[in-house]
């Protein structure tokens, strides 16, 4: 059993496997009203298609049960005015920022450029799946124990202050985009609901999202020119001190 | 013919989409965007209708011809069939 906060969430895990603690180890502290959590062996075993998997038995059983759980909180945090965000999510100067696409476009490499670019300002809260979550009028995104096979992440959070939808191009350059030009963008990037209700309380608060904050589509090559201009976007915006 | 149980309409800035909220209807793509029109057609596929149902309560509603009433639910109803969302 392992007493943790996710994204602000008090949660009492309650792990038939040590390896999950270990992934949720440094998520570990006080939870006053925490809110139990388990997963039975087939919502274990169905997490077996994911990649990146220890070789020994226990390890296994353990990171997928601690998958099985990360998704089981995903769900949970829709109820709770969040979702799982599926980004490389770092922050420039303390400001948030979210870069978007479907696996294999390049939020990584972009991630990566920029943080070559820009490294005494330039931190990772969680390069793959971060957790977002309102808090009064803004979102935040969370580290997690899930931040991508390069494990780029930390424990903390930061304010969001922009999302960018990434599409390969042959040039670099950041388009505004409208809440309702984005919106398909954004639901094919979050945890999909798994009923009506979910589904009920997701879109409004995807709205409020994209509606909150500057959006853009980023056309963007893999040259380290991208991330000077998404750089000098963020800048001229005022998004970026 | 009608509308799949399982899609819920949500509007954001000048936009309407219907999106899949049952997962066996996500797997044929998680939602559409509707215009005005297109909206107006979806409310009424919620019941059990017919193109020549849904082309006179078009012509009711909209200043336009029978024949431009007729294509449009034409069209409309062939993206809904080509997309897996009509049941009937």
């Amino acid at each position: 059993m392992l007493l943790c906060r996710l994204a602000d969430i008090p949660l009492r895990l309650e792990n038939r496997y040590p390896h999950t603690e270990l992934l949720y180890a440094p998520f570990a502290g006080d939870a006053p009203d925490a809110i139990p959590l388990q997963v039975s062996e087939e919502e274990i075993l169905a997490e077996e298609a994911a990649g990146g998997l220890p070789s020994d038995k226990t390890a296994r059983l353990g990171y997928l049960e601690a998958l099985a759980l990360y998704r089981k909180i995903s769900h949970l945090l829709v109820q709770k005015g969040g979702f799982l965000f599926h980004a490389a999510f770092f922050t420039l100067a303390g400001a948030g920022i979210a870069y978007a696409a479907p696996s294999g476009t390049g939020k990584s490499t972009q991630a990566e450029l920029m943080r070559a670019a820009y490294p005494e300002i330039f931190r990772y809260i969680n390069g793959d799946k971060p957790l977002v979550r309102r808090r009064g009028e803004s979102f935040y995104g969370y580290g997690t124990p899930f931040c991508g096979k390069e494990r780029h992440g930390s424990v903390g959070s930061a304010p969001v202050r922009a999302v960018c939808f990434l599409e390969r191009s042959d040039r670099d350059c950041l388009l505004p985009l409208r809440a309702e030009e984005a919106f398909p963008l954004l639901f094919s990037s979050v945890q999909a609901p798994l009923d009506p209700g979910e589904l009920s309380a997701l879109l409004p608060l995807l709205s409020s999202f994209l509606e909150t904050l500057p959006v853009y589509r980023f056309l963007c090559t893999k040259r380290p020119e991208a991330a000077q201009c998404a750089y000098d976007t963020f800048v001229k915006d005022g998004i970026v001190p | 013919m009608k509308i799949k149980n399982g899609f819920q309409l949500h509007r954001i800035g000048k936009e309407t989409y219907a999106v899949a909220a049952a997962p066996e209807l996500a797997k044929l793509g998680s939602m559409i965007r509707l215009n005005e029109t297109a909206e107006f057609l979806f409310r009424l596929l919620s019941e059990d209708t017919t193109e020549e149902a849904l082309t006179a309560a078009l012509l009711r509603e909209y200043d336009i011809t029978e024949e431009a009433a007729a294509a449009d639910v034409a069209a409309f109803c062939a993206r809904l069939r080509e997309g897996g969302f009509l049941a009937g």
